[in-house]
């Protein structure tokens, strides 16, 4: 078609389409943790013991650990949504705080004298499945929900929606798990997180393609 | 500025008269004013196309469809412009996006290409040559019979002739010929053993 007959077409359809992002987002985000929490809590089971471990350093750093990766996956997510949009320095927060928690894993482990059980605990094996379990939901639901815009970088946008999913997801399965020990969190929640991230950068690449 | 004047007369003078200025032209289309919205995407347009003239050296129907491929994209993304930055910053945004884009696909089949024509000149042997080939695999393998079994083999198997011709032809009693086949064939099937 000739350049002119297409400018011609197009302005014919001038209107403005209102497609706004944020609560596209934040009900796909709602709805793919709903589900989570649901799934958990039936097919799992919530830990009784969580009430009485509000006041418990470990199991707050473990909590705060995933909403904090959550909330810099989001800030990140949101910054990289446009073509005219870097997130810029936001970006190093992924690697930072994922990077802060490894050491603080690896710290406590090494200082109590290296003990297996902290690392390996008693649900090693399903940790890391069941974080990716719980937060693919929630990656599926918000990269459909950012379709609609046009990240610079898709790759790098998906990555960012991945780390998100994945901190959520980890939040949700730390409403079962019963682990506490920071080497196993580190080591096991971070694969299931690191996974995470790794499957937004695929899927980012394909699916928020523009 | 004055290169980047409209040179076409096909725009529509406007209320806008023929501004350049991105942003109030944007600020009318998106608010409804189609003309406004055509003037800015033929302005555009042309800006666009400079833009990829200067950064690939491809034929001008390549160029064009890179162009129509940005102002689609423009389009279809139009509610991804904040009002607060500027227009052409934006539309920039998407045309450095559409021509790593182009770039990439086009990097990548030629290295498809590139593959195919590969496999097509292995493919590509003239006939001719591999008839040579098998010759001279013969040749070297009959190297290692004697003179009276190649003869026979030649004779029999190759030329066509009876036992009973060629015990004729070389004198020797059929059943000496007989052997030096028999020989032969044992000792081709051996070398091809070997080889294989």
């Amino acid at each position: 078609m000739n350049t002119d007959d297409l400018i011609k077409k197009l302005a014919q359809d001038v209107a403005m389409p209102d497609l706004r992002w944020a609560p596209r987002l934040c009900w796909a985000i709602f709805g793919a943790a709903s589900l989570s929490i649901m799934m958990v809590w039936l097919l799992l089971g919530l830990n009784g013991n969580i009430p009485n471990l509000l006041g418990d350093g470990q199991f707050l750093l473990k909590m705060f650990w995933f909403l904090f990766m959550a909330g810099s996956g989001f800030m990140v997510l949101t910054k990289s949504l446009r073509p005219d949009e870097a997130p810029g320095w936001r970006f190093h927060l992924h690697g930072l705080l994922f990077m802060g928690m490894i050491l603080v894993g690896a710290v406590d482990f090494i200082s109590r004298g290296m003990l297996v059980d902290d690392l390996l605990g008693m649900t090693w094996s399903a940790c890391p499945f069941l974080v990716v379990a719980c937060s693919l939901p929630v990656l599926v639901a918000s990269l459909y929900a950012i379709r609609v815009m046009a990240p610079a970088n898709p790759g790098l946008a998906g990555l960012s929606a991945g780390i998100m999913s994945g901190g959520i997801g980890a939040f949700i399965y730390g409403l079962h798990c019963p682990e506490l020990a920071l080497p196993f969190i580190s080591a096991w929640y971070g694969l299931g997180i690191i996974a995470m991230a790794g499957f937004g950068y695929l899927a980012g690449r394909y699916v928020l393609h523009w | 500025m004055k290169l980047l004047r409209p040179m076409s007369d096909k725009i529509k003078p406007t209320a806008l008269g023929d501004t350049q200025d991105w942003d109030v032209l944007w600020a009318h289309a998106s608010s409804g004013d189609m003309p406004a919205y055509e003037q800015m995407l033929s302005g555009l347009a042309r800006i666009i196309r400079g833009f990829v003239r200067r950064r690939m050296d491809v034929a001008d129907d390549q160029i064009e469809d890179i162009v129509q491929d940005v102002l689609m994209a423009v389009h279809h993304k139009r509610h991804t412009k904040r009002t607060e930055t500027p227009c052409l910053a934006w539309v920039m945004g998407i045309a450095r996006h559409k021509l790593l884009d182009f770039q990439r696909r086009a990097y990548k089949s030629r290295g498809r290409q590139q593959q195919i024509e590969h496999h097509i000149h292995e493919l590509m042997v003239p006939p001719s040559q591999l008839a040579d080939q098998a010759k001279q695999d013969l040749e070297v393998v009959m190297e290692s019979l004697k003179p009276c079994e190649q003869d026979a083999l030649l004779s029999v198997y190759v030329h066509g002739l009876s036992i009973k011709e060629e015990a004729s032809r070389t004198g020797r009693s059929a059943s000496a010929t007989k052997v030096a086949l028999h020989r032969s064939m044992s000792k081709l099937k051996n070398i091809w053993d070997q080889r294989s």
